[in-house]
């Protein structure tokens, strides 16, 4: 039994060269050492690692020399007999001894250093150089990723999503935002199509009036309303109306000014950006949340003309405007009040010194008066609101929002004085108003029953009904029906104090017209503390209505724009009140016969509002 | 007198210009001179309601942006192409650096300082990233070249990573006579002392869990048990550990100079291409919600 060792090694061709040696005993240490018969120069193997000894024909036993045990086959053990047959692969740190069987019972050990992997470095430096960088991620792949990403996830996405192919919770068009909307549009916040409804096509007035659209029938209104709240809205629409026609607002727009002006409607024309759309002004996207900018209340307001922009030269523009121009606040055209005419309320201008018609006959300078008989009527008739001689506000009643004054109502303003009750002998009865007819039948019926009672007592006061009514018409005591009919309307009469009547020859009244806003394109606001008392808090009403010398209802007791001058646009040095001359302090922009409401939304309230009157014109 | 150079001769070689001085600082005082135009704008001109991307201001400079922004990125292909003499690459280098510093100022005029979650603020983010790696690749640029000549010496890495194989071959042989527990100390050494790998480690230096490092403190506590004959052995291997530590910190500081000097590129390039595609997106989106 000899055991031979076959070193191998590989030249560089591939060539293997085979050194064989035979060893002079049947034992062999295997080890580091120099000492050894199987040399290994590895240092993962002791000095003398183990002892190979041939124990009989084919077979070796192998003893570890210390702890450190050695590989059979892949099995790491420290003591073991071996088949030589069998061809077992024994392996010590990085080498391997393969063991067969040769002729004459020689033991062949094959020694090998086992092959490196690929890649697999046999020392701390690699072959090539330094460890290569991982490629994982290198800069091609991650460039790519980061590129196809964006355009898929920030572009396609939500494309896709607008023409309605992804049904998600996420709205991945809401990555598009430039910045939060207003609060009163913040439940859109997820819903970019309720505007944006085509690709490419700016913002549309058609979407805004989806919802604002102030000239549809209540209903319409009232089902916007629900629609908009059932979508979250925090409160009802405001509803407005078109300043005029889009087109007649295109054709009254000057044109661009300047290079700047110039630019921005040549890249609007170019970029289809139509001007005077309701966004034009109105703009949303505007907050930004990181400079902890709130969003505002309502979409910001941006004009892109001033009122005064467009309403200079206007008349140039819009040949067929009844505007006036209006260049500036001193240039400001005088009130042209709609005054009744032949064909319909007529507007007319104060500086033509108009006369109103309104078909009565009424001095404001004898009821106004603080000696003459009215004064002491008033003073008679005492605690019903009288007392003293007569103010404007004995007749004259503020509306519901007290900004302006009810209709003048006979019954309630003027009848404490003017009473059409007469005392019968079957007890008081009372003249209608209103209806010529109807006071014709009354007298007739009552004549046919007896004599006014009124007609057999002296002269009574007015009002002193139930002491014995006064004459209504006048009428003699006896008089035939036709004469106190005739007695009522004629001069003297009760009816022909106020009325202006004719007998050409049948009685005829002219007809009473009384206008009830005589500035329709503009709003006056009497609820305004400046505007309704002096500085010493008394009422200012004569400042502007020269009542107290009017001696005929003819004469039209509107104060002419320049006495709004005397605050309006005035600086402190120049009035003790001066106030701004802003065109929207009386003329709103959606409703130009109302003054711009301020602040525009105060508060989202609770309770549906109901359709705001003062947002709508006539 | 300068004498004119003709072609392919440099024009100055008796002084190196480097692209950050290029033409006398040409290319600085231009951008300059855009962001001195694009501030003096946005201070001019009063964007109503507050300044956006969306006002004719924002609008002209974001165009202005975006033109920049692909000419930046068309160095990518100028670098690529050889021209034979006009179109200097210097001189494209050095528009590239100010230029692209003078984007920052213009796009950030053109948002109006308006950011947020959205694709817009993303394009901004991104360039802004792109611009500052740019800002740093400059700064490496201008810096560490000569640390990098200082550090190699007379040497190439070739060679540097030569001296490294021969020293382990003759650790290998040295330690051959060792014991076991003082060659599984010198195994660290010569298994567990990378070189290069991973951008972390070349950026650090890669010296953190180095073999030969903990081979030799572990050497110094072997010799307490060691014969006299084994303390020569050890004596010369620790020698042999020593000049290794000197070779392995001198190719590790070279890789890390250059990892320094090409990291930013893996931020820069990436970071271009993904500012395109948000850029394009931007402006798509845009017009796509007119």
């Amino acid at each position: 039994m000899t055991l031979v060792l076959r070193q191998v090694t590989r030249r560089v061709s591939g060539a293997e060269i085979v050194r064989e040696k035979e060893l002079p005993t049947d034992t062999a240490r295997i080890g580091r050492g120099a000492d050894c018969e199987i040399r290994l120069a590895d240092l993962a193997v002791s000095l003398h690692h183990a002892t190979l000894t041939a124990t009989g024909p084919g077979q070796v036993r192998i003893n570890s020399a210390g702890r450190e045990p050695f590989g059979v086959d892949g099995k790491f053990v420290t003591q073991a007999d071996i088949d030589v047959r069998r061809a077992p692969r024994l392996t010590f740190g990085d080498h391997i001894l393969s063991l067969s069987a040769g002729d004459g019972g020689r033991i062949l050990i094959n020694l090998a250093a086992a092959e490196p992997g690929d890649g697999e470095a046999t020392s701390g430096v690699p072959a090539g150089g330094v460890i290569p960088k991982a490629r994982f991620f290198g800069r091609r792949r991650i460039a790519w990723t980061l590129g196809l990403g964006i355009v898929l996830v920030c572009l396609l996405w939500p494309l896709a999503a607008f023409y309605g192919h992804f049904q998600a919770r996420i709205d991945p068009d809401q990555q598009w935002s430039a910045g939060p909307l207003s609060q009163a549009h913040a439940f859109l916040e997820d819903d970019c199509q309720s505007c944006h409804q085509e690709v490419f096509v700016a913002v549309t007035d058609a979407s805004c009036k989806a919802c604002h659209a102030g000239d549809r029938t209540p209903a319409a209104m009232a089902a916007a309303t629900v629609s908009v709240r059932r979508a979250g809205s925090p409160d009802a629409p405001s509803f407005v109306r078109d300043h005029a026609p889009r087109s007649r607002i295109l054709w009254g727009t000057p044109p661009p000014d300047g290079l700047g002006g110039q630019a921005t409607a040549w890249f609007r024309r170019a970029f289809n950006v139509p001007e005077q759309r309701c966004a034009s002004c109105h703009v949303e996207h505007v907050a930004n949340p990181v400079a902890g900018r709130r969003p505002e209340l309502i979409p910001t307001l941006t004009p892109t003309q001033t009122c005064i922009q467009c309403h200079t030269g206007l008349t140039h523009r819009l040949k067929d405007t009844d505007l006036a121009d209006t260049p500036s606040w001193a240039r400001h055209p005088n009130f042209r009040p709609a005054l009744p005419g032949p064909t319909g309320l007529t507007r007319v201008s104060l500086s033509s010194r108009p006369r109103e018609a309104s078909g009565l006959t009424f001095p404001h300078n004898l009821h106004m008066s603080p000696t003459g008989g009215p004064a002491r009527m008033a003073q008679t008739l005492g605690g019903r609101g009288y007392g003293a001689a007569l103010t404007c506000a004995n007749c004259h009643r503020p509306d519901a929002d007290r900004k302006g004054f009810a209709p003048i109502q006979m019954e309630r303003d003027c009848a404490s004085c003017h009473a059409l009750s007469f005392a019968t002998s079957s007890g008081v009865r009372q003249l209608p108003h209103g209806e010529p007819g109807q006071v014709v039948a009354a007298l007739l019926a009552w004549q046919g029953r007896g004599p006014v009672a009124g007609g057999e007592t002296s002269r009574r006061r007015p009002g002193q009904i139930g002491e014995g009514a006064p004459s209504p018409a006048g009428s003699p005591a006896g008089a035939s029906a036709v004469t106190t009919v005739g007695g009522a309307f004629g001069p003297g009469g009760a009816c022909f104090d106020c009325h202006t009547i004719f007998r050409t020859p049948t009685i005829r009244f002219t007809p009473v017209r009384l206008p009830g806003d005589f500035l329709s394109r503009g709003a006056f606001d009497h609820s305004v503390r400046e505007h309704r008392l002096d500085r010493q808090g008394k009422p200012s009403c004569a400042q502007c209505h020269a009542a107290a010398t009017s001696g005929t209802a003819t004469d039209l007791l509107l104060p002419s724009v320049s006495e709004c001058a005397e605050c309006h646009g005035q600086t402190t040095a120049q009035s003790p009140t001066p106030a701004p001359a802003d065109c929207e302090t009386c003329h709103s922009f959606h409703a130009p016969s109302h003054p711009t409401p301020r602040p525009p939304r105060p508060n989202f309230s609770a309770q549906a509002r109901t359709v705001a009157a003062v947002q709508t014109t006539p | 007198m300068t004498r004119v150079a003709k072609t392919g001769e440099r024009s100055n070689p008796g002084q190196h210009e480097g692209f950050l001085r290029h033409g006398n600082f040409r290319w600085a005082w231009r951008a300059g001179a855009l962001c001195v135009i694009a501030i003096m704008g946005y201070l001019l001109i009063d964007a109503d309601p507050r300044p956006n991307g969306g006002s004719l201001y924002g609008y002209a400079a974001g165009t202005v942006a975006t033109l920049l922004v692909l000419w930046l990125t068309l160095l990518g292909l100028r670098k690529r192409a050889i021209t034979s003499g006009n179109w200097s690459l210097k001189a494209w280098v050095s528009a590239h650096v100010y230029l692209g510093l003078a984007v920052l100022v213009v796009a950030t005029l053109h948002s109006g300082f308006q950011f947020g979650w959205n694709i817009h603020t993303l394009a901004y983010g991104l360039m802004a990233v792109v611009v500052v790696s740019g800002l740093f690749g400059v700064t490496v640029y201008a810096v560490l070249p000569r640390h990098l000549s200082h550090n190699r010496g007379e040497t190439t890495q070739k060679q540097m990573l030569e001296t490294l194989r021969a020293l382990d071959r003759q650790i290998n042989d040295a330690a051959q006579p060792l014991s076991e527990a003082q060659a599984r100390v010198v195994q660290l050494s010569l298994d567990g002392s990378p070189v290069g790998g991973g951008i972390w480690r070349r950026l650090s230096g890669g010296g953190g869990g180095c073999g030969n490092r903990k081979a030799l403190s572990r050497l110094r506590s072997l010799r307490r048990h060691a014969t006299d004959v084994e303390l020569q052995l050890l004596d010369r291997m620790e020698e042999l550990l020593q000049r290794k530590a000197a070779a392995l910190g001198q190719v590790r500081r070279h890789l890390q100079i250059r990892a320094w000097l090409s990291v930013w590129l893996a931020v820069h390039v990436p970071a271009t291409i993904a500012l395109l595609a948000a850029i394009t997106a931007h402006v798509l989106s845009v017009f796509i919600y007119w």
